[in-house]
């Protein structure tokens, strides 16, 4: 059972009963919420996400409502709950579900510790992983949205999940935030794509959230080798320059955008440089998305050219 | 600044605990255990730490650059190893201590 296939009524019942069970990558959160835009946002961003069992494991128990008191109706505000804490201070009450999105990103980077955790975008070709991970503002989340538009699959747009086993990165499908003029830059990118209301003057500007690419969510199981590690940057009027970059640079930026890199000590060393080793390492910079998308697909091309071109029995 | 005299009385020491390798060409990426902190060495600095751990004494600044790089160190050497080696003493790699 997914999203999609609850009625109108069912997912409002949910969210207003007992919660609705909700599968986001390796993570199942419970929701609840009273919050008409939160129910919304969920059915038309998280349609194909499954519903697991009521009596499934819990991650997290999470709510997103208006606080208690005179906030109610004097300026409403919203504020998230996660196990009956509220790590956040509310927010202004048109902005439930980029707080929805934003508490649910809080919940998996600071729990999901059996994975090696990176802020950084993430998508696939061909089973191979190219891993973007930059702060806020590089332009990260832009490129990501226009590569899940011309062939790439999502893993996510904001945690990529390694595996420290077997160093594969598990998918975390979620519905892309934008950010201000990327939301247009997108919407005239990719007509196709599903955008939700767009939010503004949020601390981050005006947010505006597109549903992931078809396909993408039934295939969150898939797991994907990590190919290539790519510090992105826009630079407003810059020509598209892809940089090799060494090795131990690309590691040590990795380890400086983990979220929790420090909790697995030596072991989260040896995963990342792993991960480094296997990896073609590249600083990106940028302005035109339309020359960005297509140079990456000349790298993933090569990189399957490669793969054919092997001698049978060795690994690309 | 420190001054060539400081320079000749200082002795270095390896801080102690597992360091973990990656090397890569020129840049070595280490992860030292006990400050669970990470680290991208040039191939000269590495070296320097690798004859400090394998030193079993404190070791000066001008006998360190002949273990490390088996030459007698020329004008102005022995300040350019002081300073990497201050670099590591800030990052929690290295002790010193005056002669």
């Amino acid at each position: 059972m997914n999203v999609g296939s609850l009625s109108a009524a069912d997912l409002t019942r949910r969210l207003h009963g007992d919660g609705l069970r909700l599968r986001n990558g390796p993570a199942v959160m419970c929701v609840r919420s009273l919050l008409d835009e939160v129910r919304d946002g969920i059915a038309l961003h998280y349609a194909g996400h499954e519903v697991p069992a009521d009596d499934s494991f819990t991650n997290f128990h999470i709510s997103v409502n208006r606080p208690p008191g005179l906030r109610r109706w004097l300026r409403p505000q919203v504020q998230f709950s996660v196990d009956g804490e509220l790590p956040f201070t509310p927010l202004p009450g048109n902005q439930g579900f980029p707080l929805f999105e934003w508490g649910m990103n809080w919940c998996l980077s600071m729990h999901l510790h059996r994975f090696l955790m990176v802020h950084a975008a993430v998508v696939e070709r061909g089973g191979h992983a190219l891993i973007l991970p930059a702060p806020p503002g590089s332009g990260k989340s832009t490129l990501c949205a226009g590569l899940v538009w011309r062939g790439w699959r999502l893993l996510s747009d904001e945690l990529t999940l390694i595996d420290p086993a077997s160093g594969r990165i598990t998918p975390v499908p979620r519905p892309v935030s934008l950010k201000n003029a990327s939301i247009e830059v997108i919407r005239r990118f990719a007509p196709q794509a599903t955008f939700g209301p767009v939010v503004p003057e949020t601390v981050k500007g005006s947010i505006g959230h597109f549903s992931p690419p078809p396909g993408t969510v039934e295939r969150a199981q898939d797991t994907a080798v990590p190919a290539w590690v790519v510090l992105p940057r826009f630079v407003a009027g810059a020509p598209t320059q892809l940089k090799p970059l060494s090795k131990g640079r690309a590691l040590m930026a990795l380890v400086d955008n983990s979220f929790n890199y420090q909790i697995h000590g030596a072991g989260g060393f040896h995963t990342m440089a792993a991960l480094v080793e296997r990896s073609e390492c590249f600083e990106f910079s940028y302005s035109r998305l339309e020359e960005a998308v297509e140079l990456f697909a000349e790298i993933a091309d090569r990189r399957e050219e490669e793969r054919a071109d092997a001698p049978r029995g060795s690994s690309a | 600044m420190t001054s060539p005299i400081e320079v000749a009385e200082r002795r270095w020491r390896w801080a102690g605990g597992a360091l973990h390798v990656v090397h890569w060409g020129e840049e070595d990426a280490v992860f030292h255990e006990p400050s669970a902190s990470t680290h991208l060495l040039d191939a000269d600095t590495s070296l320097v730490v690798s004859c400090l751990r394998a030193a079993s004494n404190p070791t000066d600044t001008a006998q360190l650059w002949r273990l490390a790089f088996g030459d007698e160190p020329e004008a102005g050497d022995c300040q350019t190893l002081s300073e990497s080696l201050e670099g590591l003493a800030r990052i929690g790699l290295v002790t010193s201590e005056a002669s």
